[in-house]
């Protein structure tokens, strides 16, 4: 694959399109940045998944150090979680390399689809950006903890400005599903935040926010392990990763100060048009019938 | 025991600086990358082998810069998990040690089972 520096700028602006509508959505710019690199640019899924990826390294470093220092993040569940997410990411990333691209292409169109459907069914009732949350809130005075030794700890609610405290529960639960997330992960170049960040809240009883933080902070160390995977097979191209993930990072700094100008529910709807345009797309493409390449 | 401060704190700091580390010497990396790359007529996508990185900087490949500028920001989450099993063992937190050194060894395995 041969790039035109016109090319490699283009990749940039379609990181900060997928980093700043991330950052305003809190949906990760995964589902968006992977058709936009096989439809529009004509990278191989592998390649187009493996520097999604990298995108979602950057995300997890950016985002997750902020929920880190704002004492948000469990350390501890996220630690144990990654036992699973990462055993989930590595098998996800084998099994990228073993199946075909259009399955690929399909299995990204399924969940993808998944996603959009979830959004618009959320409505108006979405919760603030865990990106914006993080950003805007690590201005403000006061920090969470983690006990040792066990599952539990508290974090500062900021509306009524007292510490609330938590356990982590049903820990099985919340393991079932990480090496699930991480497995989509893997496979798909996603963050897999939309299947941890309910299973910590609904299934293990962890505060919405830190259950956001903690994922965050979780699918760094899980894209890294499926992209060691990726890299030794060849699928990690610099050329094309690290202007996307560039473009992500400066796209989450723009978008987390628009964030504040925008319509939550606008922003949602736009979102699930988007991902359903992307998933139609992959579908088409995974039927063989895409002739956009 | 809850651990608001002290050890506690210590390992949020550094975990933060790690993360933050990552990130802004990686991002300068791949700029640097980008820059020197819009500046060529156009160049070949491929993978960056590890032996070759040094010697592709040192001939001012921008692939080279950008590839690590990728390392660097990948290797921050996994100094991270290292940094926090270090720092349980410090705390005394025997349990989280083992669970800390277990995902290390995961990513370890992971290096090892994705060689095709």
């Amino acid at each position: 694959m041969t790039l035109e520096p016109e090319t490699l700028l283009l990749l940039l602006a379609s990181g900060v399109v997928a980093g700043g509508i991330g950052a305003m959505t809190g949906i990760g710019g995964g589902l968006l940045l992977v058709p936009t690199l096989v439809l529009g640019f004509g990278v191989p899924v592998r390649v187009a998944v493996a520097a999604s990826l990298v995108a979602v390294v950057a995300t997890s470093n950016a985002a997750g150090s902020v929920y880190v220092d704002r004492g948000l993040t469990n350390m501890r569940l996220g630690m144990t979680l990654e036992l699973a997410t990462t055993l989930g990411a590595i098998a996800g990333g084998i099994s990228a390399a073993l199946l075909s691209e259009r399955f690929l292409a399909g299995a990204f169109a399924a969940v993808t689809f998944l996603t959009a459907g979830s959004l618009l069914k959320r409505g108006t009732k979405q919760a603030p950006s865990p990106v914006r949350s993080a950003l805007a809130e690590a201005r403000l005075e006061g920090r969470g903890y983690e006990e040792r030794g066990r599952l539990a700890g508290a974090y500062l609610d900021e509306l009524d400005g007292r510490m609330v405290d938590y356990v982590a529960r049903r820990l099985p639960v919340g393991l079932g599903v990480s090496f699930v997330a991480g497995g989509v992960s893997g496979l798909l170049g996603v963050g897999g935040g939309f299947l941890k960040v309910p299973a910590m809240h609904l299934g293990m009883g962890v505060p919405m926010k830190v259950a956001a933080a903690t994922s965050n902070f979780m699918i760094g160390v899980t894209a890294a392990a499926s992209l060691s995977v990726y890299y030794q097979r060849g699928f990690l191209h610099p050329l094309v990763a690290a202007p996307v993930a560039l473009g992500v990072v400066l796209g989450a700094l723009v978008g987390t100060r628009l964030q504040a100008r925008s319509s939550a529910r606008v922003l949602m709807q736009m979102l699930a048009v988007l991902l359903v345009v992307g998933a139609v797309q992959m579908s088409l493409k995974s039927l063989g019938v895409w002739f956009g390449e | 025991m809850a651990s608001s401060g002290g050890a506690d704190g210590r390992a949020r700091r550094l975990v933060v600086f790690l993360l933050r580390a990552g990130l802004v010497a990686g991002s300068l990396l791949m700029g640097l990358g980008l820059v020197l790359a819009v500046s060529e007529a156009r160049l070949r996508s491929h993978p960056v082998a590890l032996g070759d990185l040094i010697r592709s900087m040192v001939s001012g490949r921008p692939s080279g810069f950008m590839a690590a500028g990728v390392l660097v920001l990948v290797m921050a989450p996994l100094a991270r998990v290292v940094a926090l099993a270090v720092e349980f063992v410090r705390e005394g937190d025997r349990r989280f040690a083992v669970v800390a050194f277990s995902v290390a060894a995961i990513l370890v395995f992971g290096v090892l089972a994705g060689r095709s």
